[in-house]
């Protein structure tokens, strides 16, 4: 029913039939749409204004999309539990504390040799005592430090310098004593 | 059922740049239900109806600065409601010429509501008015809904008012008709 009666009586004349009807509508509204429409409208606003001040500054900016090019990295579920990550650690930092404290111990290890037994040592009675085999199988085993290399001079043909003396003239025999100087 | 300011306050407050924000708020409060409303008689659907008065709201936002007080608030934001929502019928008739679709398609939107009821007078009511001409459809939506008096509604659709009275006087007929005929 209309609240202004001008407006009922102005159907009433045009035919009785519009009494039986009310000027109600029959649309339904989703909830809240009006108590939450002028937030949007306001940020609608504020985005425009943005995108103005661009077009004014920058037009070739606003043809470019705004998505994001840049990806997340993907989650990747841990495997374990950060105390067994600590345990491995430990164990392989043991590791190389162990391998690190045996390879010093090896490399710092002397070889001590009793130098001094030899200064007492009788060698004339050590070298009876041995037989002749023996010292032969030592010398023979030995021999690369016991045989000294040949460094022999060949005999010197004196007759034969003398006749190459004989046969040079007395330049040539000065000129080699200089160059010997 | 909230209290608004009248329109001279509400204009006054927007005018201050330190009140502009409340001064918008008061208006978009006021008016929002019978703009909505005023498209959505014409669009049928919510989600057209919405996209339409946000753009009539931005629009009144825009445009509020330069309102001279020349012709009434209501009667100026409901122009700027009329103009847009034609406008997106105009396109959206261009699109169904485009997809060859047959008619404006309001008729099917009408009986596609989920609370439709085609034997129910108020159902016949919505179906027969969207058969009238646009015009018509406007007019006699704004005097038997929103009963808007003739000489505002000349302002509005810048129409005599005898010529307004005759097409609302024809709409109502022509509506009957139908009603009984169907």
């Amino acid at each position: 029913m209309h609240q202004n009666t001008d407006i009922q009586n102005e159907l009433e004349t045009i035919s009785p039939f519009w009494q039986t009807l009310h000027a109600t509508m029959p649309y339904q509204v989703p909830a809240q749409y009006f108590e939450e429409l002028h937030g949007i409208v306001r940020a609608s606003i504020e985005k425009e204004a943005i995108y103005a001040e661009l077009e004014s500054v920058a037009p070739l900016l606003n043809t470019i999309p705004k998505t994001n090019v840049y990806q997340q990295p993907i989650a990747v579920p841990q495997k374990a539990l950060p105390v067994f990550r600590f345990v491995k650690w430990a164990v392989a930092a043991l590791f190389i504390g162990v391998m690190a404290i045996s390879t010093f111990l090896y490399n710092s290890k002397v070889e001590t040799f009793d130098y001094s037994a030899y200064s007492t040592m009788d060698h004339n009675q050590l070298m009876q005592s041995m037989s002749d085999s023996t010292l032969l199988s030592y010398i023979d085993a030995h021999e690369t430090l016991i045989i000294t290399p040949d460094i022999s001079i060949p005999e010197y043909d004196v007759e034969t310098s003398t006749s190459l003396i004989e046969k040079s003239s007395d330049q040539a025999l000065l000129e080699y004593i200089e160059s010997s100087n | 059922m909230a209290l608004h300011l009248d329109d001279t306050s509400l204009l006054a407050q927007f005018q201050h740049p330190s009140t502009r924000e409340k001064g918008y708020t008061g208006i978009v409060k006021k008016y929002q239900e019978k703009l909505y409303w005023h498209i959505r008689r014409m669009l049928i659907d919510h989600e057209d109806t919405n996209d339409v008065l946000q753009q009539v709201l931005i629009k009144i936002w825009n445009g509020l600065e330069n309102f001279r007080e020349d012709s009434k608030l209501f009667t100026w934001m409901y122009r700027i409601a009329t103009n847009e929502t034609l406008t997106f019928i105009e396109k959206q008739k261009k699109r169904a010429t485009v997809s060859l679709d047959q008619g404006d398609g309001f008729q099917d939107k009408i009986k596609a509501d989920s609370s439709f009821n085609e034997n129910q007078l108020i159902w016949k009511l919505q179906l027969a008015i969207k058969s009238l001409p646009e015009k018509q459809q406007l007019v006699f939506n704004l005097r038997y809904y929103d009963e808007m008096p003739y000489h505002q509604m000349s302002e509005l659709l810048e129409t005599s008012e005898g010529a307004l009275k005759a097409s609302y006087h024809v709409a109502a007929k022509k509506i009957e008709e139908i009603i009984k005929n169907n």
